[in-house]
């Protein structure tokens, strides 16, 4: 029998075959995924997946199903080695034999393919091709094989930045000039997109618009959510009013979504929750302003957020907790305790976010459980406190994080830890910057604000 | 002492990078392990058990995982031998069809997303109706669109059993999509 002797698909089911290509079934849930993940790394002997085990909630779920499937997997196992020594004595090497194979259908993975240097560079020189083929330095030169900072923008008063394929924006200014602007990656001419902003505190960008909050500490009247296209023209107010004290914004494909800490009653102390605060979202052109939750729900002085395809979570600093709810409105949920939750990023598996107060990074399965305590130097508070963590964010293999300068921390610097033995590291350090604060990253870099001296940055990921 | 500690040093550095790799494999395929099982007709409860074994053991074998090739027949192969293992070892009963939703009737002005779902579910549908020793090869060739070289590489079968297999599941697939269509109305 071969090709020629099988009749091929009838055309309905070619084209029923055809039309689906491309799509996927609805993904597996995500607390099965984490589970998975866990119980993955726990039988691999990862450091991650034994720390994973011992908290607890966790821990008794999967250790009761461990238990309950224990004695047929032991047979399982028997047999399936068995029945592999078998099959690899019958079909020897086929898996690396099928590589050599009919390669008709190689797609070369651009993401893990090593890329091709041709003609062979100097390594230590190319800021291109940086102590690796296809290393690129985001705009910075390349010395000894290891990629340098480059500054990319000077601003006058930056805020919380964001990025897509081609750009920087961030909001600028602390008072009726403020602006929102945009810088090409690599660095080049600022461009204003708008101008005379109240006090711009964070910008999210879309593939059309920039979105950015204001806040006010002198009154509630200043605080909205406001838009302008990615090639500037005139600001429309989304929620022009009402939002006391705006702290971060972020968007999808359907919704912007901010958080409003609160304003505090004079004298109030500022270690308390401010009354007032909310998690909001409103449609990409304002409409239904709504609020996801509010004080009731236990949200206080509410930071710097985050989003994923389901949820939105943000750090409850002074309720001590980190929260969650889904995009709808539906699902709220206290993820885990944190000692002063600062700002979050979450991966598929967890909610990561660094601690204010002893600048460490710790981490809860988005699942909810028990917090751990990730990167940290062991020492609880002064200037060496923690690792100094204070924004972060998470790729599928690393996480990255700015420590401030003096009196926050012993020296400002971007940092970077691998995800895996992240347990006790104190992370290694990219690029140093007296007073790093805001960062955001692509595939490749890292990018940040120095609030020293109102610089852009950017450095190459590892 | 030296050298002990350096051996450590590498083969900590060593596990690092396997773990990476093991979690970007993971992050990217684990739905197409999760569907691929279900396709297999693996029990929704026995289904997290089963994903954990396909992932240990193509970390056990990450060395073999050649990135210039698409890594989903190379993990279809995995997944197979542990649906395979998990038939012929357990006491239960295959999935039965019907764990995949009907496709809703598809209303006047339905959007295309809409009839994309609905395509979608009409294959899903369909495969559960390919017998399942010849699911295998209908999913790789199929809707992975390998070639049957190498899907018969990847199932250890001969290249003949392989083309054998695939006449009869395309009958199979073929007849199933007529009988579902005409059970919603559809042409």
């Amino acid at each position: 029998v071969s090709e020629f002797d099988v009749p091929p698909l009838g055309d309905d089911a070619r084209a029923l075959l055809e039309r689906v290509k491309g799509t996927e079934p609805a993904p597996a849930p995500k607390d099965v995924r984490a589970r998975v993940f866990e119980q993955v790394v726990r039988t691999v002997g990862s450091p991650a997946g034994r720390e994973a085990f011992q908290s607890g909630v966790r821990a008794q779920e999967v250790t009761t199903r461990a238990r309950a499937r224990r004695s047929w997997r032991a047979a399982a196992w028997l047999a399936a080695a068995a029945a592999f020594a078998l099959a690899a004595l019958r079909f020897g090497g086929r898996f690396t034999a099928s590589r050599d194979r009919d390669r008709r259908q190689a797609a070369p993975l651009a993401a893990e393919a090593p890329a091709a240097c041709s003609p062979v560079p100097s390594l230590d020189g190319d800021p291109h091709n940086c102590g690796r083929c296809g290393h690129d330095c985001c705009g910075g030169a390349c010395s000894g094989g290891v990629c340098q900072l480059a500054v990319i923008a000077q601003a006058y008063h930056p805020g919380k930045l964001a990025v897509d394929a081609t750009h920087v924006y961030w909001p600028d200014g602390s008072d009726s000039l403020g602006r929102i602007m945009k810088v090409p990656k690599r660095g080049g001419e600022s461009v204003e997109l708008a101008s005379g902003i109240y006090h711009p505190w964070a910008v999210a960008v879309d593939g059309t618009h920039a979105y950015w909050v204001t806040n006010s500490d002198v009154g509630p009247s200043f605080g909205g959510v406001f838009k302008v296209p990615l090639e500037g023209g005139d600001a429309v107010p989304l929620v022009a009013s009402g939002e006391a004290f705006a702290g971060d914004i972020l968007v999808n494909a359907t919704h912007v979504y901010w958080d409003d800490y609160g304003a505090y009653a004079p004298g109030q102390h500022r270690s308390e929750c401010a009354p007032g605060a909310r998690i909001r979202r409103a449609g990409l052109d304002g409409s239904n302003p709504t609020t996801l939750a509010d004080a009731s729900a236990g949200v206080c002085t509410p930071l710097y957020m985050a989003l994923d395809a389901h949820n939105v979570y943000w750090p409850s600093r002074f309720g001590r907790v980190v929260q969650t709810i889904g995009h709808d409105g539906a699902g709220l949920a206290r993820l885990s305790r944190a000692r002063d939750p600062y700002t979050v990023a979450v991966d598929s598996f967890y909610v990561y976010w660094t601690n204010w107060d002893d600048g460490t990074i710790q981490r809860a399965p988005l699942s909810g459980g028990d917090a751990v305590t990730l990167a940290s130097s062991g020492q609880a508070r002064g200037p060496n406190r923690g690792v100094g963590a204070t924004m972060l964010a998470v790729d599928s293999t690393h996480v990255f994080w700015t420590r401030q300068g003096p009196p926050w921390g012993s020296s400002g610097a971007v940092l970077v830890a691998p995800l895996s033995g992240l347990e006790g590291s104190t992370g290694s350090v990219l690029a140093t910057s007296p007073n790093a604060s805001w960062l955001a990253t692509d595939a490749a870099c890292v990018y940040w604000v120095d609030a020293s001296d109102g610089q852009i940055r950017a450095v190459a990921k590892p | 002492v030296v050298s002990v500690a350096a051996d450590a040093a590498a083969k900590s550095t060593d596990d690092s990078d396997r773990h990476s790799r093991l979690r970007a494999i993971f992050e990217r395929d684990f739905d197409y392990v999760w569907h691929s099982l279900r396709r297999l007709g693996v029990h929704a409860r026995d289904r997290e058990d089963l994903a954990q074994d396909v992932f240990v053991h193509v970390y056990r074998r990450l060395e073999d995982y050649d990135t210039s090739r698409p890594s989903r027949p190379w993990l279809f192969a995995f997944v197979f031998r542990c649906a395979s293992d998990w038939r012929r070892l357990a006491w239960q009963r295959v999935e039965p069809i019907g764990d995949y939703p009907e496709p809703a009737a598809s209303a006047p002005g339905a959007d295309e997303a809409l009839a994309r779902k609905q395509d979608r579910d009409l294959v899903e549908r369909a495969i559960q109706h390919v017998a399942l020793e010849r699911r295998g090869v209908f999913i790789l060739h199929e809707i992975e669109e390998c070639p049957m070289k190498e899907v018969a590489s990847l199932l250890g079968i001969p290249l003949f059993t392989a083309y054998s297999k695939l006449r009869v599941a395309r009958e199979e697939f073929e007849a199933a999509v007529r009988r579902l269509q005409a059970r919603k109305g559809k042409p």
